[in-house]
């Protein structure tokens, strides 16, 4: 699978970079897609998010009472934001530390759900962040991406392709 | 030192725009309050779960709390403001400033006048 990861300059703020990734040879992020297939149905809960990551960039930085960790594989750092009390949205994403996030798609929760196996699409978004958690983990280790000097960005080589 | 790839989301910029300003702003006050007893905790060295046992609730429940996802009853924020010794929820309501100042501006007037009328007793007095 090929990726890019993207910074989302109109969501992100003084207190944190929000990215989110592209994939293959889309030209929309996974957090777009995410959008655009939900804002119909659960208009308010999409609202409701994209306000919140917006206040964690510009307020309060990406602390980690805002996000449930462990979603993923065991300290992948794949976790996916708090819910608002009734919300039926999960949206997963990759917190590194306070000043970088970055966002994935996510899907439909229901209450009768209590394992995200049990959900098609939540189980193909949840790995696939998995997967790209895993791929930049791999390169944050090889020093091929790496913080910026004031630690609020992450650099480096934010193209990843199948045969590196 | 590659940064990376700037992107405008469309997506993102629409559904901002849909975002009410009394929306933002209990979003804001909400994730604020969060903060604020989030540091109170920490500045007093508790773990979620000792702050959990001390207000009798569960671990879970602080999450939610601590999340700037919830809204607190009043009650909760006194019990709050009891087990952390902080003050969260304000006192009487306080005058608007402008309406503070003004009520200043009249007393320093009155305080002046009276002064005045003193003093002009007096000199009448020793004349």
């Amino acid at each position: 699978m090929n990726f890019e990861i993207v910074k989302l300059e109109n969501l992100s703020g003084g207190k944190a970079n929000i990215y989110s990734v592209i994939l293959d040879d889309e030209n929309h992020s996974l957090f777009d897609k995410f959008i655009r297939k939900y804002k119909i149905e659960f208009t308010g809960e999409v609202i409701d998010i994209v306000d919140r990551i917006d206040l964690i960039a510009n307020y309060t930085g990406a602390e980690n009472r805002h996000f449930k960790e462990n979603e993923g594989k065991l300290g992948d750092l794949v976790c996916a934001l708090y819910d608002m009390p009734d919300s039926k949205l999960r949206l997963y994403c990759i917190r590194l530390g306070k000043t970088v996030v970055i966002l994935g798609g996510g899907g439909f929760k229901s209450k009768l759900i209590r394992a995200l196996q049990q959900d098609p699409i939540l189980t193909q978004e949840n790995y696939l962040m998995r997967e790209i958690s895993e791929r930049l983990y791999d390169k944050i280790k090889q020093r091929d991406i790496y913080w910026s000097e004031n630690e609020m960005e992450i650099l480096g080589d934010l193209i990843f392709t199948e045969n590196e | 030192m590659n940064k990376a790839r700037a992107y405008f989301s469309q997506e993102v910029e629409d559904i901002k725009g849909m975002i009410t300003s009394e929306r933002r702003e209990q979003s804001k006050k909400r994730m604020l309050l969060a903060a604020r007893i989030d540091d109170k905790v920490r500045e007093r060295g508790l773990s979620n779960q000792e702050f959990a046992f001390m207000i009798g609730k569960k671990p879970s429940e602080i999450s939610k709390w601590l999340s700037g996802t919830h809204n607190f009853t009043t009650e909760t924020l006194w019990e709050i403001e009891r087990v952390l010794n902080i003050q969260l929820v304000a006192g009487p309501i306080p005058l608007n400033r402008e309406q503070e100042l003004n009520e200043m501006k009249a007393f320093v007037a009155d305080e002046v006048m009276k002064a005045l009328d003193k003093y002009i007793a007096f000199k009448a007095i020793i004349a």
